[in-house]
C-alpha cells in the first residue's frame, strides 16, 4: 500500500510543480499588466459672462500607459435658471485660451509641478480640447493630476473670462501613469 | 536525491524567485505613498488683452497660435526654491519635444483617453 501511494505521489509531484509554476507564474504577470481603462476627471461651470457660460473639463488617465491629460472647454449660451449652462450653441464665435499644467507625486510626498504649456490661442471656436500623451517620460513613474486653465471672449479686444478646471475632486483626481514603455 | 525530491526543490526555488520576481515588480510599480491632498493651484494670469502682433495675425488667419507663460514665475508662485522653479520652466520647454500634443476644435472626448 505505501508502495502504492509513493507511486502515485511521484507520478503526481511534476504535475503538482507545473501547476505551483504557472499559478506563480500568473501571480507575477497579473499584477505587472497596466491597469484597466480608467479615466479621471472634472468638469464645471468656470464663468459665465459677455451673453455667454464656459463650461470646463479636464482629465487624467494612463493613456498608453504612460500618461495622458486632456482638457476641453465649450462656450454655450446663458443658462436659464435651473442649469448651469444653456444647450444652446449661441449665434456668435469666440476666441478660445487654453493652458494646462500637469503635476506629479514626489518622491518626497507632494505635488511637484512636472510642465506647464504655453496658452493656445484659437479664433472662432465654441468648443475645443487639448491634450498630452507620454507624462511620465518627462517626470518619471507615478501619480499624475491636470489643472486646466481655460478662457474665452467674444471680441478681439475684449476681458478674458474663465478660471481653472483639476481633473477631478475629492479624492478622485489624479491617475498612475509609468515610463516603461513607449508606444510613439 | 531522488526524482521526486529534484522536482519539489524545483518547485521551491520556483517559488523562492517568483516571490522576488513578483516583491519587485511591485516595489517598481508603486509609489512609496499615495497623493493625500490636492495640489496647491497655480495663480496664472489670464492671456494679455491685446496679443502679441504676430500671435493676433495667425489667430485671426484661423490658426492655433501660441503665447509664452513665465514657468519660472508660476513655479515661484507655487512657492518653489529658485532652483526647483528653474527645473519646471526647463521641464516646461523640453515638454514641447518630449510630450506628444494634440488639439482640436469638436465637442469634448470624455473619456476619450481610455
Amino acid at each position: 500500500m505505501r508502495t502504492l501511494l509513493a507511486r502515485r505521489a511521484q507520478r503526481r509531484a511534476p504535475i503538482r510543480a507545473r501547476w505551483l509554476i504557472i499559478v506563480l507564474a500568473m501571480g507575477v504577470l497579473v499584477p505587472a499588466t497596466p491597469a484597466s481603462a480608467h479615466v479621471v476627471y472634472g468638469e464645471s461651470v468656470v464663468a459665465q459672462g459677455q451673453g455667454a457660460c464656459e463650461y470646463a473639463y479636464s482629465e487624467i488617465s494612463h493613456g498608453d500607459g504612460s500618461g495622458y491629460a486632456q482638457i476641453a472647454m465649450q462656450t454655450r449660451s446663458l443658462s436659464p435658471s435651473w442649469l448651469p449652462c444653456g444647450a444652446r450653441d449661441p449665434n456668435w464665435v469666440f476666441q478660445h485660451a487654453m493652458l494646462g499644467i500637469i503635476y506629479f507625486w514626489s518622491s518626497a510626498g507632494q505635488w511637484e509641478p512636472c510642465f506647464g504649456s504655453e496658452w493656445m490661442i484659437q479664433n472662432d471656436k465654441q468648443s475645443s480640447w487639448r491634450s498630452w500623451s507620454g507624462l511620465a517620460w518627462q517626470c518619471g513613474t507615478g501619480w499624475y493630476t491636470t489643472d486646466g486653465y481655460l478662457y474665452f471672449r467674444t471680441g478681439s479686444n475684449a476681458e478674458w473670462l474663465g478660471g481653472y478646471q483639476p481633473s477631478g475632486h475629492g479624492d478622485v483626481y489624479y491617475h498612475w501613469a509609468n515610463g516603461f514603455t513607449r508606444t510613439y | 536525491m531522488n526524482k521526486t525530491t529534484r522536482k519539489i526543490a524545483a518547485a521551491a526555488a520556483a517559488v523562492v524567485i517568483s516571490l522576488v520576481a513578483w516583491a519587485n515588480l511591485a516595489g517598481a510599480s508603486k509609489p512609496p505613498t499615495k497623493p493625500d491632498r490636492a495640489p496647491k493651484h497655480a495663480s496664472i494670469p489670464a492671456p494679455p488683452v491685446n496679443l502679441p502682433a504676430a500671435a493676433a495675425e495667425k489667430a485671426a488667419a484661423g490658426e492655433a497660435t501660441t503665447v509664452e507663460t513665465d514657468w519660472y514665475a508660476v513655479g515661484k508662485s507655487l512657492g518653489l526654491s529658485d532652483k526647483e522653479a528653474q527645473k519646471f520652466a526647463d521641464r516646461s520647454a523640453d515638454a514641447k519635444t518630449k510630450v506628444k500634443e494634440t488639439h482640436g476644435d469638436s465637442a469634448p472626448p470624455k473619456g476619450g483617453a481610455g
